[in-house]
């Protein structure tokens, strides 16, 4: 299965995007969408792992997994967006005291 | 074949690229739901149409939409409010890079040591698809990812249900900054008169479609808050999301599950089994349990109602 191979590298590359944004990005909001990017790549490991058999379809307990973990990632990334809103309404900050801290020590 | 996926993969990582670089989070998030229509394709490539109505609707959908809300509203109240706008810098700050080289090379070597893993991994192509089909007739559910998500793996499902309604507690236990009222848009308006009904159809189809080929819950519960979402947007006269959201219908998948679970478990004589020959009936209700649930929870995500 030379054609699945493809999708290791990108999805390792993805969770290297996201690990970068998450730990560089002092937006709250670009942390959250790090935090997504770098779950895509996870469940493209995932996925590609357990390559599509002789007719063509995936594997379905991988499929299924996948399909709870894009739930919960929603259920984690709303609760995040709320609470930034909700950070934002009561500071008017979207970065966090220690990240923008060290924006200005530089 | 490989052109495609070498094309594929490429683009999808210059789109994450470019999400996470991008000058403004609004660009940034509309960037994100293209990078997730694009990981959708590369599902159906991979075989897993499932997930790519999943990845669509929800991953990219309603998370992109999500940031894009809360990232407007930032910015409206930036630009309305008296606080001083500092100059609009992209992402990365240049001088916040020289100190942080390292955490770039920690980040580099554990992307590196996570690839050389999963080379080392030797794909298993098949396995569990041989035993999932080996019990697909036992289960008496025709699609193998459904029988999986609400059969084999029940639990799982019923977990996560769970911890879906946890976050939508704590999301409506933050209150909502009150939005501002939208404008009458007649061409969104006349859209969404047209969009709305069909949209519901493709949700009720989604629902239906999961017992036998590619479909679900989920999927039709995300179609389901698009909807309902789009109506609101539109200023249609309906407007049920102030009922939907009520914890009630929020609770009411979890509910059905649990109340399903043990009373067809307790005849079948395992908790979450389904005594035989009333399988599809039972996996159906559940199913359209939880895509109420999964609409209704969804819309709360985006917060209050238009009133609030």
């Amino acid at each position: 299965m030379s054609g699945v191979s493809i999708w290791l590298p990108t999805g390792s590359a993805l969770v290297l995007f996201g690990l970068l944004g998450m730990l560089l990005a002092s937006s709250i909001l670009r942390k959250l969408l790090a935090f997504n990017v770098m779950g895509s790549g996870i469940f493209l490991l995932l996925l590609a792992l357990r390559p599509p058999g002789p007719d063509g379809v995936a594997d379905p307990v991988a499929q299924a997994l996948i399909i709870t973990g894009i739930v919960i990632a929603i259920a984690a990334t709303a609760l995040g967006v709320r609470l930034a809103r909700r950070y934002h309404q009561l500071s008017g900050q979207t970065e966090l005291p220690e990240d923008r801290a060290a924006t200005r020590d530089d | 074949m490989n052109a495609i996926d070498l094309l594929l993969a490429l683009a999808l990582l210059l789109l994450a690229g470019s999400a996470l670089l991008a000058r403004s989070v609004q660009t940034a998030s509309v960037l994100f739901i293209a990078f997730g229509l694009l990981l959708a394709l590369v599902w159906v490539r991979l075989g897993a149409p499932d997930v790519a109505l999943a990845e669509a609707a929800i991953g990219a959908g309603v998370a992109g939409a999500l940031l894009m809300l809360a990232a407007s509203e930032f910015e409206s109240r930036r630009i309305g409010g008296s606080r001083a706008a500092g100059p609009r810098l992209p992402w990365p700050r240049p001088q916040g890079w020289r100190p942080r080289w390292a955490l770039v090379l920690l980040a580099l070597a554990c992307a590196a040591v996570l690839l050389l893993a999963v080379l080392a991994i030797e794909p298993l192509a098949g396995a569990a698809t041989e035993a999932v089909a080996r019990n697909l007739p036992q289960s008496e559910i025709a699609h193998p990812v459904t029988a999986v998500l609400l059969s084999f793996r029940a639990y799982d499902t019923l977990l996560e249900i769970a911890v879906l309604l946890v976050a939508v507690v704590a999301v409506q236990a933050a209150p909502a900054p009150p939005q501002r009222a939208l404008a009458h848009d007649p061409v969104l308006a006349r859209v969404a008169a047209i969009t709305v009904p069909l949209a519901l159809l493709v949700a009720l189809y989604l629902l239906w479609a999961g017992s036998s080929r590619s479909g679900g819950a989920f999927q039709a519960g995300a179609v389901l808050a698009g909807a309902v979402l789009l109506a609101r947007f539109a200023s249609l006269p309906l407007d049920p999301q102030s009922r939907l959201t009520r914890p009630p219908v929020l609770a009411l998948g979890l509910a059905l599950f649990i109340l399903i679970g043990l009373v067809a478990g307790a005849l079948a004589g395992a908790a979450l089994g389904y005594p035989s020959g009333w399988v599809k009936p039972l996996v159906l209700a559940i199913e359209a349990a939880l895509m109420v649930s999964i609409g209704a929870t969804l819309v709360a995500l985006f917060g209050g109602s238009k009133t609030a």
